[in-house]
């Protein structure tokens, strides 16, 4: 069962913030990289927003996804501004997959973007661009560029640029903090805070609506048996004093709310959560703790006191 | 016909008929609702790859909903009642339930047929959860850890809608139909009953049916009509037409498109623009069919 706030030790305060001694677990994911390019840094963005839409949990939508940041021109494979696009999936497999998928559905059909590898060192890849060139009918033709094939798949338009084959590495799901607070006002205030400075970590996503989650679950249900997950009743502020609930909430905690970090390597969620920690502690906020499941399932374990001591270093 | 100098040519738009609902997501200001609003709708160009077409129709203002916050509609279509029914419960419980102060409503009160998406979500509250009946419907109160997710039970289903009202930009070279087509945008934006479900509404990849290279493509492009591809295939471009983009637009019935049509094309004709057209497969496959002429009459 999904453990919050599993505490084994005593709390560090900051400022007037307890952070509880647990850890996030999260576990082990594949991630690609997707540039997206277009005439103006609004096309890109249009065309990313529709690719990352319907992608919060790989159980619900069969991939996680989010922008991870705007590129400059000079950050771009062809010197337009862009969109960078993390997706993360359960195996390479599944994610060439979603790719296709997404890629033909939200970025082919936009005006104006082309679609390029962000991961060009992972030494495995994934053919996305050399399934989508199909639709050109066999009238695309393709060019190979310091050992990367490009397709030019024609449109009405003119004609679509996308990269045959994708990065494709090894990355991790379900870092996360939760953020108690004396009211929802509070709760919100502070998750934005913290989404506002994570956001700015590259290498990460977070693929909740507005970067946040605030139906936290438990491992399937009490009450039905064909339910997976269900809501996390300890931590619902609705729920203190119901039969059949134990409560994990501290007195004067009336509202909870969960950031979800998902990134491609340790050091960079390590590095969001930190500053979003920090960034979250603010008043009205009772403690910052996490989600976990007892550390059996996740092989990946954030403890929150390491990540405020390295803040305070 | 013409109208400020650009060619309507004589044909029609083929639409077919789809299911429909209508979601209305409030939240403490409109910003929220619009990220809920976002997340339920991306990812739903097709219905053939996507499972549904969806996108936000209009803003609402508190005055306009049903616990008189700020909010958002959106508009959802799907092949068959039942599969519509499936893809408001995964999405409305993976976008709207997980999204901060967020209420989530049905927009068709008046449709007879209806759906019970918030009965099926209801379960996440592992009977937790209460109701009550307002007016003589359901709300469900679901507790999540931010306090508790308020959605409505049922979702009526607005069973004649129309899906691919449609038409095509003929511009002069790329700006030039990319600029005719944010107008058109511009102008349908916000029109009743009518969503556009490709990424800034509009499309550049217009396909046709089946493949003549690969066997297996249920689709491919529609070379009649990509400028780079004139010389190489029977191409329907008139000379000086080097980049063509397509509206596509569904609506909750066939006259909703209609109005969008006449009010994009309308904007549409511009500078640069040659041609207006319109994508169908011969009169065959969809049962509505969008006559360019008769739309625009009164317009040139």
């Amino acid at each position: 069962m999904l453990r919050y706030g599993f505490v084994s030790g005593e709390r560090i305060l900051r400022r007037g913030v307890a952070i509880v001694d647990t850890f996030a677990e999260a576990f082990g994911m594949r991630a690609a990289r997707v540039l997206i390019t277009a005439r103006t840094a609004a096309w890109a963005r249009t065309a990313a927003q529709s690719m990352t839409g319907f992608a919060t949990s790989v159980i619900g939508c069969k991939i996680e996804a989010g922008i991870e940041a705007e590129l400059l021109p000079q950050e771009t494979p062809d010197g337009r501004p862009g969109v960078s696009v993390l997706l993360f999936g359960f195996d390479a497999d599944g994610l060439r997959g979603r790719l296709v998928d997404r890629v033909g559905q939200t970025v082919l059909t936009c005006p104006t973007t082309a679609c390029f590898d962000g991961l060009p060192e992972a030494a495995e890849r994934v053919v996305v661009g050399g399934s989508l060139r199909h639709f050109g009918d066999k009238f695309q033709s393709s060019k190979v560029l310091n050992g990367n094939r490009y397709w030019r798949i024609p449109v009405m338009e003119g004609e679509f640029l996308v990269q045959e084959a994708f990065g494709v590495q090894k990355a991790i799901g379900g870092g996360n903090f939760l953020i108690l607070a004396v009211d929802p006002d509070a709760a919100l205030a502070a998750a934005e805070a913290a989404v506002d400075v994570m956001r700015k970590v590259r290498g990460i996503i977070l693929p909740f609506p507005g970067g946040m989650v605030r139906a936290g679950s438990k491992v399937g249900a009490k009450h039905y048996k064909k339910m997976i997950a269900s809501t996390n009743d300890a931590y619902c502020p609705t729920l203190r004093g119901r039969t059949g609930v134990t409560s994990e909430l501290p007195e004067g905690v009336n509202s909870v709310l969960e950031i979800v970090v998902d990134g491609l390597d340790r050091s960079a969620i390590e590095n969001a959560l930190r500053v979003g920690i920090d960034a979250a502690c603010r008043p009205g906020v009772v403690e910052i703790s996490a989600g976990n499941y007892g550390g059996k399932l996740g092989k990946h374990h954030f403890h929150l006191h390491t990540l405020v001591a390295d803040a305070s270093a | 016909m013409n109208i400020r100098g650009v060619h309507i040519e004589d044909t029609f738009a083929e639409g077919f008929g789809m299911a429909a609902a209508r979601v209305v997501i409030t939240a403490t200001n409109l910003k929220w609702a619009r990220i809920a609003a976002l997340k339920l709708t991306g990812f739903a160009t097709s219905v053939i790859a996507c499972k549904c077409e969806a996108a936000i129709e209009r803003e609402l203002g508190p005055d306009e909903t049903p616990d008189a916050r700020p909010g958002v509609a959106a508009l959802m279509f799907a092949i068959g009642t039942e599969n519509l029914n499936r893809r408001l419960v995964e999405r409305i419980g993976q976008a709207v339930l997980t999204c901060p102060t967020t209420s989530c409503f049905d927009g068709l009160p008046e449709a007879p047929d209806r759906v019970p998406a918030g009965r099926a979500l209801r379960a996440f509250g592992d009977k937790f959860q209460i109701s009550k009946v307002v007016g003589g419907q359901r709300y469900w109160r679901v507790p999540v850890m931010e306090g508790e997710f308020l959605l409505q039970e049922s979702f009526g289903v607005q069973k004649r809608a129309v899906g691919g009202g449609n038409f095509l930009i003929l511009g002069e070279d790329a700006p030039s139909a990319l600029a005719a087509a944010e107008a058109a945008v511009a102008a349908m934006d916000g029109m009743p009953g009518i969503i556009l479900p490709f990424p800034g509404g509009v499309v550049r990849s217009g396909s046709k049916v089946g493949s003549r290279g690969y066997k297996s493509m249920t689709a491919s492009t529609n070379d009649a009509y990509c400028p780079t591809l004139r010389l190489t295939t029977d191409s329907a471009l008139a000379e000086g037409v080097n980049s063509v983009l397509e509206i596509v637009i569904d609506g909750l019935d066939a006259h909703a498109i209609s109005r969008a049509m006449r009010a994009g094309i309308d904007a549409a004709c511009c500078p640069g623009v040659r041609a207006i057209a319109a994508g169908n497969y011969g009169g065959n496959l969809g049962t509505f069919h969008f006559h360019l002429r008769q739309i625009m009459e009164g317009v040139s």
